[in-house]
């Protein structure tokens, strides 16, 4: 079980102290939450002040970001900072997508999907030289002029993971990222009942199989001793969940 | 410390796509070699990483974009991002934005163009409401023809940054948007195609319109300029400096978007064969159609000695701030010598 540090208010004055701490303690990453700042700016800070702590966010907002635009950030902390980067991915309550940014709600979980798609089709565009022709339903990306395409990372793409909350999102998390994650401390019923299998159909989809996705669960309260929270989660999510976040103050 | 530069131009390192693991050092750098600003296109790489990591080591320098590509991106997430820079730098950003142009707006980031002047601009004021509302608590309600953020909920309010909002400029070429920067921008961005007679009978009256529409006054806004250099410690490293710019040039030439640029000197013509070759490649071809009258007129041929002399005379009374353009391989601290004569300062503690 690997056991993820999150820090929920990235300011960018304390986030470098923050990281440090997180890998002293021995955490395998340190992801950031975006809420009231932009979460790649702090983990740039973060990855430059440790030595080689994974870093990741969780999550930032999905849908009103370009793919181009999430691609290129994420890349570039990946290609920097020695491919230590996931990249996590959310959508956030529909009156917060219509009323804060302004975008467009329905759709969101197919949406979601064709991104994650078209953010891989970016990157192999760039890692692997394959050419841009991405051409889907709510997203095309079908230009890439070599002044334009910043070449490989050097360690591959970033992983990507889904926080989900309902079975829709977890299938296609299933079928299209690296990771899930499942906030709010969830009863170990529903990832039991609902979410390990939608997980399971959408691998069945890809054609992939359970080791090719990690499942997270984030806990809302502190953690305790490193011994309580083992015995905590041996007792609600054992067997189910492969890395735990925590937050870290 | 801040040198008092009345009447100089301030000039500012270019820096394009850094190591984001070197980036803090060589921001350092270039302050002390006495620059004014650090500014960081979008062209490959995310802009916005490298200022973040430069604000630490540096103290004096201001930190921009020149500039980000803005439609793409949504207002909350540039005002963040915009936010964060003025608090971790202590008031220096510089959030640069430009429209990209139509195709790479549609093919390469799958976003909406239309009428990017009128959406730029509105922009501009969605970014000052969620700035006013997270500085002076200000209930977010803004509603426009493009953009719309009524609600800021608790758990997204940064707080101020307790140096205003960051300074907002605005990449321009052609006569619409740089009025709009005329009206709304703190600071102009001229792409460096632009010459000067381009920039005294179009831009600078673009600008005065924009500025008299808003009831402003020339001192709001920083006129930015990009000059190509040519220089170089050799007479070979300056023929091939001459030879790369010459490329850019072309590069940019072949841009339709420039075409007015090119219109001021009756060079339109060659546009349209510089675009034409462009879709097939031609690279080489391309540069060598570009006249040697035209290089002259788009970049500083001269020696670093006299560089301030020519940036002086040329453009003294109509740029704020100067960024020179060096497309070819050079040191970081090539053009040191022309910071002390472009702008004299007294020593830096």
């Amino acid at each position: 079980m690997k056991i993820d540090a999150l820090v929920r208010s990235a300011d960018l004055s304390r986030i470098g102290e923050l990281a440090r701490q997180a890998e002293g303690q021995g955490f395998d990453s340190l992801f950031v939450t975006e809420n009231r700042h932009d979460p790649f700016l702090a983990l740039a800070l973060a990855a430059e002040q440790t030595g080689g702590i994974a870093v990741g966010t969780c999550v930032a907002s999905a849908l009103p970001r370009s793919p181009m635009h999430l691609a290129q950030v994420a890349h570039d902390l990946q290609t920097f900072f020695g491919g230590r980067l996931t990249l996590g991915l959310g959508i956030g309550d529909r009156v917060d997508l219509e009323d804060r940014f302004g975008v467009a709600s329905h759709e969101a979980a197919a949406r979601m999907r064709e991104l994650v798609l078209a953010v891989r089709a970016i990157w192999q565009a760039w890692n692997d030289g394959a050419p841009l022709r991405f051409e889907g339903r709510y997203y095309r990306h079908t230009l890439m002029p070599p002044a334009f395409d910043p070449g490989p990372t050097g360690w591959g793409p970033p992983r990507i993971v889904l926080l989900v909350e309902e079975a829709g999102l977890a299938e296609i998390a299933g079928e299209v990222a690296d990771g899930v994650v499942v906030a709010g401390s969830p009863e170990g019923a529903f990832l039991r009942d609902v979410v390990v299998p939608a997980v399971a159909r959408g691998l069945h989809r890809s054609d992939r199989d359970r080791s090719e996705i990690e499942l997270s669960v984030a806990l809302d309260g502190p953690p305790g001793s490193a011994d309580e929270l083992h015995e905590y989660v041996d007792g609600h999510y054992g067997g189910l969940a492969d890395r735990m976040v925590v937050p870290l103050c | 410390m801040t040198g008092a530069r009345a009447g100089s131009v301030k000039l500012d390192a270019l820096l394009s796509e850094p190591d984001l693991g070197e980036v803090g050092r060589l921001a350092r750098y270039l302050e002390d070699l006495g620059y004014d600003g650090l500014m960081v296109p979008e062209i490959k790489r995310d802009p916005f990483l490298p200022l973040a990591l430069a604000a630490g080591p540096t103290e004096r320098m201001a930190l921009g974009t020149s500039v980000a590509v803005a439609l793409p991106r949504n207002p909350i997430h540039l005002a963040q991002i915009g936010h964060d820079l003025q608090t971790v730098s202590g008031g220096r950003c510089i959030l640069g934005l430009g429209s990209q142009v139509r195709a790479h707006i549609e093919q390469r980031f799958s976003a909406e163009w239309s009428r990017p002047a009128a959406r730029i601009e509105e922009l501009v004021r969605a970014l000052r409401a969620i700035w006013r509302c997270w500085n002076d608590g200000v209930p977010l309600d803004f509603e426009g023809q493009f953009y719309r953020h009524v609600r800021m909920g608790e758990q997204f309010d940064p707080g101020p940054t307790g140096h205003g909002p960051p300074r907002v400029y605005l990449g321009a070429v052609g006569e619409k948007m740089t009025e709009v920067a005329g009206r709304v921008a703190d600071g102009l961005f001229v792409h460096g195609i632009a010459t000067e007679r381009y920039l005294r009978q179009v831009t600078m009256p673009a600008v005065e319109r924009g500025l008299a529409a808003a009831g402003r006054r020339r001192a709001e806004i920083e006129v930015c300029l990009v000059l190509f250099a040519i220089t170089g410690d050799t007479d070979e490293e300056v023929a091939d400096a001459r030879e790369a710019v010459r490329r850019q040039i072309a590069f940019y030439g072949s841009t339709p978007a420039y075409r007015p640029v090119l219109e001021a000197h009756g060079w339109d013509p060659l546009q349209a064969e510089l675009n034409r070759l462009s879709k097939l490649g031609r690279w080489d071809d391309m540069a060598a159609l570009v006249p040697d009258e035209m290089v002259a007129a788009l970049s500083l041929d001269t020696s670093v000695e006299d560089a301030g002399a020519v940036i002086t005379r040329r453009f003294g009374d109509l740029a704020d701030r100067v960024a020179l353009y060096g497309p070819y391989r050079h040191r970081p601290g090539h053009w040191a010598g022309l910071i002390e004569r472009l702008s004299p300062r007294v020593a830096v503690a």
